[in-house]
């Protein structure tokens, strides 16, 4: 019990970004309140994001219930965003090499998002919230009709029953893993080109031949650049995942087929 | 029933598997990049025909090229679990 429940780095990391989007929403609502709608750079900031994600994420898919279902959403956005980005800072990485706690020399803190448990967290939040209100809305047997039921006649709608449940089971899956597999994928990249034995600057460094350290600047130079990638890709991501979080629910929330 | 015989293997499962994981990372980003073409080349040709639509334009190219992106990293999430193969 001890192994599930330890409290280590990534959980730290989650509650470091759940505090950062606290952090920026509140004294942002409290900024925008106070200089009422004038300025402020920080105002200013904090309206621009939280205009995007209304416009682009709730304005786009829910209708009139928008109003309900923006806080949720913009909050789980700004979630999202700031675990990704987490991941980009320099600092010692403390994971487990074997059974003990040991300094991995990865160079950059551990991405919260980039470790599968969190985004299928995440995920399932998100699947739940969106096929819980629409049993409730819409009761079973609409629920059943709308997410199981081709509009096709009877002799293909039986056999296309597990397709469409395998369909409905890919949503909280694909959401999951496209969030993982960014995240990790970009960090790994990272790393290989920093600590790596052929291509890696740390490495490279660390050679005996004369050539080998002006050599070394190209695995950092293209780290650099890497980086920059990986800060586009987490807002991309964070988008994404709002976005697709949004049309799972705008669907369990309409009225009509 | 007839006895069973030691198999004698001549390459690994380790290194099969991480062969495996080769062949499907190489072949997704195949599909990945034709798709990623696809997406950016129609969003620049739109953007070129009307520049009036590029925001709209320019949104929906992000989210094309998020979930073109995330089908390669499906392939990627099976090439990591088979490197961990034994």
């Amino acid at each position: 019990m001890n192994e599930l429940f330890r409290i280590d780095q990534w959980v730290y990391m989650i509650w470091t970004a759940a505090g950062l989007t606290l952090l920026l929403l509140v004294t942002g609502a409290w900024a925008i309140a106070a200089s009422a709608g004038g300025g402020g750079r920080f105002a200013n900031l904090v309206e621009a994001l939280v205009d995007f994600a209304r416009e682009n994420i709730v304005d786009a898919f829910l209708g009139e219930h928008g109003k309900q279902w923006f806080g949720f959403l913009t909050a789980l956005f700004f979630f999202v965003l700031f675990a990704n980005l987490l991941g980009k800072l320099p600092g010692p990485v403390y994971g487990l090499v074997g059974n003990r706690m040991e300094q991995n020399p990865h160079f950059l803190l551990e991405t919260p998002t980039g470790n599968i448990n969190v985004t299928s967290a995440l995920a399932v939040m998100v699947f739940v919230i969106a096929q819980g209100l629409g049993l409730v809305k819409m009761g079973p047997a609409a629920y059943f009709k709308k997410r199981f039921l081709l509009p096709a006649p009877k002799w293909v709608q039986i056999p296309t029953i597990p397709i469409m449940f395998l369909v409905l089971l890919a949503e909280p899956f694909s959401l999951a893993v496209r969030l993982f597999a960014n995240m990790t994928a970009g960090h790994k990249v990272i790393v290989t080109f920093m600590v790596a034995d052929l291509v890696g600057g740390v490495w490279l460094i660390t050679q005996a031949p004369v050539w080998a350290k002006p050599v070394s600047i190209l695995p950092f130079a293209l780290t650099v650049a890497l980086m920059g990638f990986e800060l586009l890709i987490a807002f991309i991501q964070a988008f994404i995942f709002a976005l697709l979080s949004a049309l799972y629910l705008s669907e369990s929330l309409e009225e009509h087929h | 029933m007839p006895e069973a015989q030691a198999v004698q293997q001549l390459i690994s499962t380790a290194a099969l598997a991480k062969l495996g994981a080769g062949i499907a990372i190489g072949t997704a980003a195949l599909g990945g990049g034709a798709g990623i073409g696809i997406v950016f080349g129609k969003a620049i040709e739109s953007a070129a025909r009307q520049p009036e639509a590029l925001p709209l334009v320019q949104r929906l190219m992000f989210i094309g090229f998020a979930l073109v992106e995330a089908q390669v990293l499906y392939a990627l999430l099976i090439a990591f679990i088979l490197l961990a193969a034994k």
